[in-house]
């Protein structure tokens, strides 16, 4: 078994696999959004921004090779993963006290995880829909952060295309492949796997939203660092 | 040299090699004489990769735009004492976590005019600790309109006496 | 008595909840009393703030008062804390940052429904609204920040203890919460 190291500990890695693979396969957190096991890699969010021999590569798309050496713990990284978490918050309109998702929602998590007490740069507030027009999903644009993880399920788990995404830069948005470019004239159905995976709020079952009370949720009392490791083990 | 993603030189520099190992481009190089403001070339320059960032990582997507917010504020004579430290953080997030040679070199014309002319920079903020990063006066324009209203109170100073 | 720490509260475009949570230190505030003193603030009823070493914010910026109050709190005080959601990021308030001011007045003012004697409030003495609703760290500086929609007690028990004692703060992750 060929091996590599990050932080310094040994990590051993199967041919083909990701420094994302190796690192959750060894228990190792790297943060994340847009990667998620059993999903092709997209490397858009920059989370798991790690140095590899020096040079800055995203570790859920970069090849683990023999003999590397991963640098991801470090204060610089940890700070600019902060930022980045911060460009985030501020480019969409998240406002967790009035969302469903609190607690269970991976952006706000990570933020925790990465000790982000503020949005620090200046907030866009743009002006983005929410679109209602589903019996059982609705879809808030307002908390969508481009990981494209409903693209990809749409596409590859539930063989339906969905969703895509249109625009540039800061322009950039999430839509819906349909005519009306409304939900309810999908084929999207609640038992979708493209239902479910959104890492925010922005894509939500109806009359779920407080099942389980605000203090009691995922990761209210556990940092996303375990509950990932935890889940993406068991994949 | 090398395009807008390129290096600014000053005339000091003229020694400098055009080679991959010291000035690389691809062939093009632009000549400003003293009549041109170099903040307007940095702004025209960075404006532009605020508009052709594909948006797909978050670093471009979100810092050209934020770039662009604050060499605007700093150009229009609204920054103050952190807000050069504050473009050099988004510069340095562009340039270190941007997924293509793009977003990694959209920051080179804010990145190197502060190497080359750090005073123009300073020179260019107010010698106070904080200004706001959004026009506070033209910000009650809606409702100064609506309610009818132009006496002192309805208006706000930038900055306070 | 001369040693104590002075610390100013106010609530901007706020619901008064942080203020109510940070009640919620309870007995604790007989403790804390020994230490400080409580310069403007609503539990106080002082108006203007004076010279102080902590002033703490809850809210966001939506109209002209909000910011003269937030420059008076920057002028007077040493360290200045941003406390809660709406203070971090808008909050609440400036989820009407989604429809534009114009269409908020006039809902409010003109076209609502139940609305009798329809006019757009001009009382000088009325402060204007903002276009939107502002975090405070956009307007003035702010060096520390409490996030929570409110902070708990612990939260503030712990942020000042360690201010008091001269530590720098920290939130433990049970204490870091958005929501």
């Amino acid at each position: 078994m060929a091996n590599l190291t990050i932080d310094g500990q040994v990590v051993g890695f199967e041919p083909g696999q990701t420094i994302m693979e190796a690192a959750t396969a060894a228990g190792i957190y790297i943060p994340h959004l847009c990667h998620k096991p059993g999903y092709t890699p997209h490397g858009s969010c920059k989370l798991c921004s790690v140095k590899v021999n020096g040079r800055v590569c995203s570790a859920c798309t970069f090849p683990a090779a023999d003999g590397q050496q991963v640098i991801s713990q470090s204060a610089e990284l940890q700070q600019d993963r902060r930022h980045i978490t911060q460009l985030l918050f501020v480019e969409g309109n998240h406002f967790c006290p009035s969302c469903e998702k609190t607690g269970q929602c991976q952006l706000q998590a990570v933020a925790y995880e990465l000790k982000m007490h503020d949005n620090h740069f200046p907030q866009f507030y743009p002006q983005r829909a929410l679109d209602a027009s589903h019996p059982d999903i609705v879809l808030d644009h307002n908390r969508c952060i481009f990981c494209n993880l409903c693209v990809r399920a749409s596409r590859e788990k539930d063989g339906k295309n969905v969703f895509g995404i249109s625009g540039r830069g800061i322009h950039k948005h999430l839509i819906v492949n349909s005519e009306s470019g409304l939900l309810k004239d999908t084929q999207l159905t609640v038992d979708d796997a493209a239902a479910h995976v959104c890492p925010t709020g922005a894509i939500l079952i109806r009359n779920t939203a407080y099942h389980v009370p605000i203090g009691q949720r995922l990761f209210d009392h556990q940092p996303i660092s375990e509950v990932s490791l935890e889940h993406d083990h068991g994949q | 040299m090398g395009g807008p993603s390129g290096t600014f030189i000053t005339v000091e520099e003229s020694h400098r090699l055009l080679a991959y190992e010291d000035l690389a481009t691809g062939g093009s190089f632009i000549v400003f004489n003293n009549s041109r403001s170099i903040f307007q070339i940095v702004k025209n320059f960075t404006d532009f990769f605020a508009h052709e960032s594909c948006g797909f990582c978050t670093p471009c997507r979100v810092g050209t735009s934020l770039l662009q917010k604050q060499l605007d504020k700093i150009v229009l004579g609204h920054g103050s004492a952190g807000d050069v430290v504050e473009l050099e953080r988004i510069a340095g997030l562009l340039r270190q976590y941007s997924h293509c040679g793009l977003g990694q070199t959209a920051a080179n014309p804010v990145l190197t005019t502060l190497e080359r002319y750090p005073e123009l920079y300073q020179q260019q903020l107010k010698k106070i600790s904080y200004e706001p990063g959004f026009d506070l006066d033209a910000a009650l324009q809606v409702a100064r309109q609506m309610a009818g209203r132009n006496d002192a109170a309805a208006h706000l100073q930038q900055v306070e006496e | 008595m001369a040693n104590k720490l002075r610390i100013a509260t106010t609530s901007l475009a706020g619901c008064f909840g942080c203020h109510m949570s940070f009640l919620d230190i309870d007995e604790r505030i007989a403790v804390l009393a020994d230490v400080v003193e409580f310069d403007r603030s609503p539990l106080t009823d002082i108006e203007h703030c004076g010279p102080c070493d902590i002033g703490l914010i809850e809210g966001g910026v939506c109209n002209s008062e909000n910011v003269h109050v937030l420059r008076e709190f920057r002028r007077n005080c040493k360290v200045l804390v941003a406390v809660g959601a709406c203070a971090l990021n808008g909050g609440l308030p400036a989820m009407r940052n989604a429809v534009s001011l114009e269409d908020c007045l006039l809902e409010a003012y003109r076209d609502g429904i139940g609305v009798e004697n329809p006019q757009i409030p001009n009382d000088p003495e009325l402060p204007l609204l903002l276009d939107k609703v502002r975090p405070i760290h956009e307007v003035v500086k702010v060096d520390y920040f409490l996030p929570g929609c409110p902070p708990s007690a612990e939260v503030f028990w712990g942020f000042l203890s360690a201010l008091i004692e001269g530590r720098q703060p920290d939130l433990p992750y049970d204490q870091l919460h958005f929501d």
